[in-house]
């Protein structure tokens, strides 16, 4: 194994990552090699530093206790928020539409009332233009 | 009692004894994958906390398709990446206004007691492994944790993060050779 091999792989040396043969050269590379070895002894005391950190890190012994408050607190403030929103929004909704009905139903009954005799005088001119001067004239008894 | 059989006491019942057992049961196991991602014990455990208040808001959705501990760890890896991208932008932040004073600092664990040996160097070479580790690719940074911290089976990795025991293998592999160049860079920085 050479310098830069061993230096990729001590950390799965220290973890048990390396088959049989890998980890006996590697052993063996720093039986022979004072850089490596340095390098290993400094990388293996931080990397143990984890262990150390996971031991140091332990919950009260009220921790349990602690969080059950927590969360029965988060609870009551959750609760009604969402209850609120949802009767909050359904009420709005309801409201909205029925607004929405009686105004349209009023803007539609002026519409109605005001249109009926001139948008359907006008309709009618459309779709039944008046006959042209002359042919009035030629058939209008005064004219004559 | 099962964690199945807590579960459903707490759900239908409010249940605070069953409650506790569950966390009293789990409580060292997500201290441990939030220590993975965070700078202090203080504030992984703080994070553990929100996890256990989480789970319990959200036990009535839990349809126990899963283990009740893959689901646990999927909510402890979830709030603990957030926090630590809540973390970063705290960080952002302060860098960029006058309370830039202690930034560098930030990096270097809050927690003393984290560590037996409080001299500097131990200090500093502790501060380069969580930034090894921090600066991992986020699915690589994840897998580590679970294995290392919280000391998963690949297979129990693979069912928490949704993936193939050959992917677990692979991240893990990819993650402890990235950390060892970042170990091996700090060192040769101090030669």
């Amino acid at each position: 194994m050479t310098c830069e091999s061993i230096n990729s792989k001590m950390l799965l040396y220290i973890d048990g990552n390396l088959n049989h043969e890998e980890a006996i050269q590697f052993e063996e590379h720093l039986l022979s090699c004072k850089k490596c070895k340095t390098l290993f002894e400094q990388v293996s005391n931080t990397y143990a530093l984890i262990d150390t950190e996971k031991n140091t890190a332990i919950a009260n012994s009220d921790y349990a206790e602690q969080i059950w408050q927590q969360a029965q607190k988060t609870k009551r403030m959750v609760q009604p928020v969402n209850t609120l929103r949802i009767s909050v929004i359904t009420t709005l909704a309801a409201a909205g539409i029925a607004l929405g009905i009686m105004v349209g139903g009023t803007f539609n009954k002026v519409n109605l009332q005001g249109a009926s005799t001139e948008n359907w005088e006008q309709l009618a001119d459309e779709y039944f233009p008046e006959p042209e001067l002359d042919y009035i004239s030629s058939i209008n008894p005064e004219t004559e | 009692m099962s964690d199945k059989e807590l579960v459903e006491q707490i759900v239908n019942n409010n249940s605070q004894r069953a409650f506790e057992a569950l966390v009293n049961r789990y409580q060292q196991k997500v201290i441990n994958i939030c220590l993975g991602f965070t700078s202090s014990i203080d504030e992984a455990k703080d994070i553990s906390q929100e996890v256990f208040i989480e789970v319990y808001l959200s036990l009535p959705k839990f349809r126990q398709e899963s283990a009740f501990s893959t689901w646990l760890y999927r909510i402890a890896v979830n709030k603990s990446i957030n926090a630590t991208r809540q973390s970063k932008k705290n960080i952002l932040v302060r860098l960029f206004t006058k309370d830039n004073a202690n930034a560098n600092e930030l990096f270097i664990p809050a927690d003393e007691a984290s560590i037996p040996d409080t001299k500097l160097t131990k200090r500093e070479d502790y501060a380069a492994l969580k930034n090894a580790i921090r600066s991992l690719p986020q699915n690589q940074h994840v897998a580590f944790t679970l294995n290392k911290y919280q000391e998963l089976s690949y297979k129990e990795i693979a069912e928490v993060m949704e993936i193939s025991l050959s992917a677990v293998e692979s991240l893990i592999f990819r993650a402890k050779t990235n950390l060892q160049k970042k170990l091996a860079e700090h060192f040769n920085k101090k030669i």
